[in-house]
């Protein structure tokens, strides 16, 4: 189990965000601050982005046609940009969501703690030795 | 309160950008308002939570249409500094060509400010380089620039082409912190 410090590195966010956003999407429209405080609240605090990461991942989205935005009103009258879902999104969801399953699935298998030696290399796993510096 | 304590923060960014912005800004604010800090650290929260505005603005520019990815919002502040660099540059370089008979080495002098001129207009456009270098680069070709008038006491052509005042040099030397001040100013890559 990982230690109450872990963070998700900065490569796995940048490859998740996307499908993150969308995911987060599905549950109905949203807006920038709300959509960052629930992806700190489903990782409780793991996933670390900066709030403005994801400004240039929505419009990336939008440019895409997986989301529209449409100027509204915060409930104090500012001017509010909200988010959501086009019809073209399903797909690509979809797509995402087998696409991390499969990845889950491998590295779960590989690293669950019975885990049989693969049938085709019944060998004793091998650990190189670290590289000379 | 001021209506909106980010209004610098976000000058010179596109509207729309600057509006979602504001908005993150103002409900990070709040919360930290909410959770007992004081005004002002709520708001220094905010802009830390956020990342730099204008490295934002020129990253959704860039993936709202990829075709354009130069389009870069700059401060008023930075728009001052790269039109005065382009002046420079066409000032030096047009000493070379109205001068009757110039030296060798001044006309490497006039063709060396402007290519420094121009280098110093795409850095401070380009808002990509590190601090530092950012500062080194306007206090050297600004200190060059200042060394060079000094000298027109014993290379006329200078003195004559370049007009060495003293309030030539006071313009010049505010020029260069403005400079400075704007190179240091530019977004930095968000992490």
């Amino acid at each position: 189990m990982h230690s109450g410090t872990m963070k998700i590195s900065k490569d796995l966010n940048a490859a998740s965000a996307s499908a993150i956003v969308l995911g987060i999407l599905r549950g109905g429209e949203s807006y920038g601050y709300a959509i960052v405080q629930r992806v700190k609240e489903l990782s409780a605090g793991e996933v670390e982005w900066t709030d403005g990461m994801l400004y240039p991942i929505l419009h990336r989205l939008e440019a895409d046609g997986l989301i529209v935005a449409r100027w509204g009103e915060s409930e104090t009258g500012r001017k509010r940009k909200y988010y959501q879902l086009t019809a073209q999104a399903r797909p690509v969801m979809e797509d995402a969501r087998l696409q991390w399953q499969t990845v889950n699935a491998i590295l779960h298998g590989l690293w669950s703690t019975g885990d049989a030696p693969h049938p085709t290399h019944p060998q004793e796993p091998v650990i190189a030795p670290a590289p000379a510096r | 309160m001021n209506s909106n304590p980010f209004s610098s923060d976000l000058a010179g960014l596109p509207t729309e950008v600057a509006a979602e912005l504001e908005d993150h800004l103002m409900e990070s604010l709040e919360a930290g308002l909410r959770s007992g800090l004081s005004a002002e650290e709520a708001r220094q929260s905010a802009l830390r939570s956020l990342g730099s505005p204008l490295e934002i603005a020129r990253r959704c520019l860039r993936e709202s249409d990829p075709r354009e990815p130069h389009r870069v919002p700059m401060t008023p502040q930075q728009r001052v500094a790269v039109v005065g660099w382009l002046l420079l540059a066409i000032g030096f370089a047009s000493r070379v060509c109205e001068a009757k008979d110039p030296s060798h080495e001044s006309i490497a002098a006039c063709l060396g400010f402007s290519a420094g001129s121009l280098t110093m207009a795409f850095l401070i456009r380009r808002a990509r380089i590190p601090r530092g270098l950012a500062i080194g680069l306007s206090l050297g070709l600004t200190g060059a620039a200042v060394v060079g008038l000094l000298q027109a006491a014993w290379h006329p052509w200078i003195q004559s082409s370049l007009a060495l005042t003293p309030a030539a040099l006071t313009v010049l030397a505010l020029f260069g912190a403005l400079s400075g001040g704007a190179l240091t100013a530019a977004p930095r890559r968000t992490a």
